[in-house]
């Protein structure tokens, strides 16, 4: 009989040992703090929302009727080493109103931080994900549209909408000039370069913090590489990857820190 | 004390099974489907978690055939890719709903599980992925991935074949898994030249036996880019069907200037039920297709060194001819487990 009082534990240790779920990640308790990085897309000083007019930094006018991307790996700096807190996020501007910030929300650590990082797009790994195998609300699922079916793998950043060739012309923007860019591919995946926008803060016990950034699709046509004049080119990454690149290199620069 | 131990090792299993997470194990109204291979295939590789069943089998093969797949209802994977035709198109361009045009010729569908990646630039890398492409293409079924699954989710068959299947509802999951699978069941190895590989030489008539020799020949050279088991290597060539391209090829995947107008080495296998040829349909039959290589065809910077004219005889088309006649498997073309 001695046995039986072997099997109790040892049916409880089975019982743990082959449970299904994942271990839970490690939560750092009691610390309800979090953080919320607001990011407001602008077209210079304007809030942007879709299919909406623009006049862009050069006079041309533009009107974007569709914009995602991806965020991925989004990780705080700290003294001593650095923190993931996301590892993907797909924005949309899709049903956001004028002046609302697109959001990425993570509970944190209370604590000093130097600054933040993130990447535009995905890493190798993420983008070979077979999107069905994602619940529907997932970022990396099938059911968001950013998955390339003819060539396997996501759009990173997907802009579209419609633009003028001339500058300074009167009258609604031209709805016959379409403009494309869908950039992807593992050779476009970057790191944000966020400078003066990465700054340090503190988080206190249970406090929620706000990190507030704006992108500017200024910077994103007319960043380092002046791509606004060839806007009516159409690039799917491997076709005209040269424009893919040229886009990618200006928008991982068109963020800054948000002046209230 | 035996029966203590039994008894502790009953209780043990009984836990076990009680824990298990069931993701992987077969319900009991499910059952592995046996692939008969033909002599001389290699083992099919099978990606873990679907794993080959007689339900996902059955359900892949009722959405193959199920015209709820496309946006407007008319337009079904069967509806491009033909038991009848070894599963491919009888014309050029296959049309989609509304009859629209897409850009390529439906290509035959059979040891699917063999093929490294898939469609002619080779930019999908799984047959679950590939379901992804028709589905939403705008000239095949147009269809909002989502609002499709949601459709066919509607059907309690379905539902019911899904949790037998896959032990789970049906959606994009399931969808993907189960025609995955049935597409790996779509084997094709009994042709008149696999019956005189595997011993029984009155299979191949003499004049179709001269075209295997040619075919194999470093002459020729057909089997340097069609060879092994499949008649396919799968790597990507352009064998000069002309001077400018419309179709850039595998360079749409890889944006590497080396794989313009480059195109999937497709299987010989059935050639003779697929017409028309090549990636966009533009050679209409067979003895065509050999002229073709008999011209050397023609001067494109991408064409490999080994298309050259090859001052074939009458005599030798014919054999060639014979030859590529004989890769046609009527067993599958005509096989019940298939057919709609
Ligand atoms: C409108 C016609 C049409 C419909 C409908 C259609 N296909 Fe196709 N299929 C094609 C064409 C054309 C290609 C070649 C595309 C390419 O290579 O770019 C193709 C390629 C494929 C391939 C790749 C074969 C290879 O050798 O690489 C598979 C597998 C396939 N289809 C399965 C399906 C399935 C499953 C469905 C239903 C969900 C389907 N098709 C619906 C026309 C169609
Ligand atoms: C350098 C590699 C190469 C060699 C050598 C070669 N082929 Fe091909 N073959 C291809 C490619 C690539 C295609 C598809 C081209 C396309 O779709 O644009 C093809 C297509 C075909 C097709 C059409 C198949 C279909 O379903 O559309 C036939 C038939 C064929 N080849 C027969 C032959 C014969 C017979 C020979 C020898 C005389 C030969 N090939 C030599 C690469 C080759």
């Amino acid at each position: 009989m001695r046995y039986l009082r072997l099997l109790v534990p040892m049916l409880v240790w089975v019982i743990m040992a082959s449970s299904c779920e994942k271990d839970p990640e490690l939560i750092i308790e009691p610390d309800p703090s979090s953080i919320t990085f607001n990011i407001y897309p602008k077209v210079g000083n304007q809030p942007m929302v879709l299919n909406q007019e623009y006049l862009d930094e050069d006079s041309y006018r533009i009107m974007p009727t569709l914009f995602r991307f991806y965020v991925s790996h989004l990780t705080l700096l700290t003294d001593s080493g650095e923190l993931e807190i996301k590892d993907v996020a797909l924005l949309s501007l899709e049903g956001l109103a004028s002046g609302e910030p697109l959001t990425i929300e993570a509970a944190i650590p209370a604590g000093n931080y130097t600054g933040v990082r993130f990447w535009i797009g995905l890493d190798s790994a993420q983008n070979a994900s077979d999107p069905a195998t994602y619940a529907q609300d997932h970022p990396l699922s099938a059911f968001q549209g950013t998955f390339w079916t003819w060539n396997s793998g996501y759009r990173f950043v997907m802009l579209e909408g419609y633009y003028d060739t001339l500058a300074n012309t009167p009258g609604p923007v031209a709805t016959t000039s379409f403009f494309n860019y869908h950039t992807g591919l593992n050779t476009l995946y970057r790191e944000a370069v966020l400078g003066a926008a990465s700054v340090p803060f503190s988080v206190g016990e249970g406090d929620s913090y706000t990190y507030n950034l704006d992108l500017d699709l200024n910077r994103a046509l007319y960043g380092s590489r002046d791509i606004s004049r060839n806007m009516g080119a159409i690039t799917h990454s491997t076709s005209n990857y040269q424009l893919a690149e040229d886009f990618t290199e200006n928008f991982i620069r068109a963020f800054s820190l948000s002046n209230p | 004390m035996g029966k203590t131990k039994v008894f502790i090792g009953i209780c043990l299993i009984t836990a076990l099974l009680a824990t298990g997470c069931g993701k992987d194990e077969l319900e009991p109204l499910d059952a592995p489907y046996e692939l008969n291979l033909p002599v001389g295939f290699p083992p099919m590789p099978v990606p873990v978690g679907n794993e080959l069943t007689v339900k996902r089998v059955e359900l892949g093969k009722m959405l193959f055939f199920d015209k709820g797949m496309s946006r407007d209802s008319t337009v079904s994977c069967g509806s491009c890719h033909l038991q009848t035709n070894a599963f491919s198109d009888v014309i050029a361009i296959s049309s989609g709903i509304e009859g629209r045009k897409g850009m390529r010729n439906s290509p035959p569908l059979f040891n699917l599980g063999y093929h490294p990646y898939y469609f002619f630039d080779g930019g999908v890398p799984t047959l679950e992925l590939q379901v992804l492409a028709p589905v939403q293409d705008v000239n095949e079924m147009d269809h909002d991935f989502p609002l499709a699954v949601e459709r066919l989710a509607q059907n309690p068959r379905y539902q019911e074949m899904a949790r037998i299947a896959y032990n789970r509802e049906f959606d994009a999951f399931v969808l993907t898994r189960a025609l995955g699978a049935f597409e790996r069941t779509l084997v094709s190895g009994n042709s008149a030249y696999d019956q005189y590989n595997n011993g029984q030489s009155s299979a191949l008539n003499e004049s179709a036996k001269r075209g295997l020799a040619l075919f194999q020949s470093e002459r020729l050279s057909c089997s340097g880019c069609h060879g092994g088991f499949n008649f396919t290597d799968y790597s990507f060539k352009n064998n000069g069907l002309a001077e400018v391209y419309a179709d850039s090829g595998r360079i749409r995947v890889t944006a590497v200037e080396a794989d313009r107008d480059k195109f999937k080495v497709p299987s010989l296998r059935n050639v003779a039920l697929t017409a028309p040829y090549m990636h966009d349909g533009s050679i209409a039959s067979l003895a065509q297709v050999v002229e073709h290589y008999n011209s050397g065809g023609a001067n494109n910077p991408q064409k490999d060194e080994r298309i050259k004219p090859l001052n074939l005889t009458a005599q030798e088309k014919s054999d060639l001819l014979e030859f590529l006649n004989a890769l046609s498997d009527y067993e599958f073309t005509t096989n019940a487990a298939f057919a709609e």
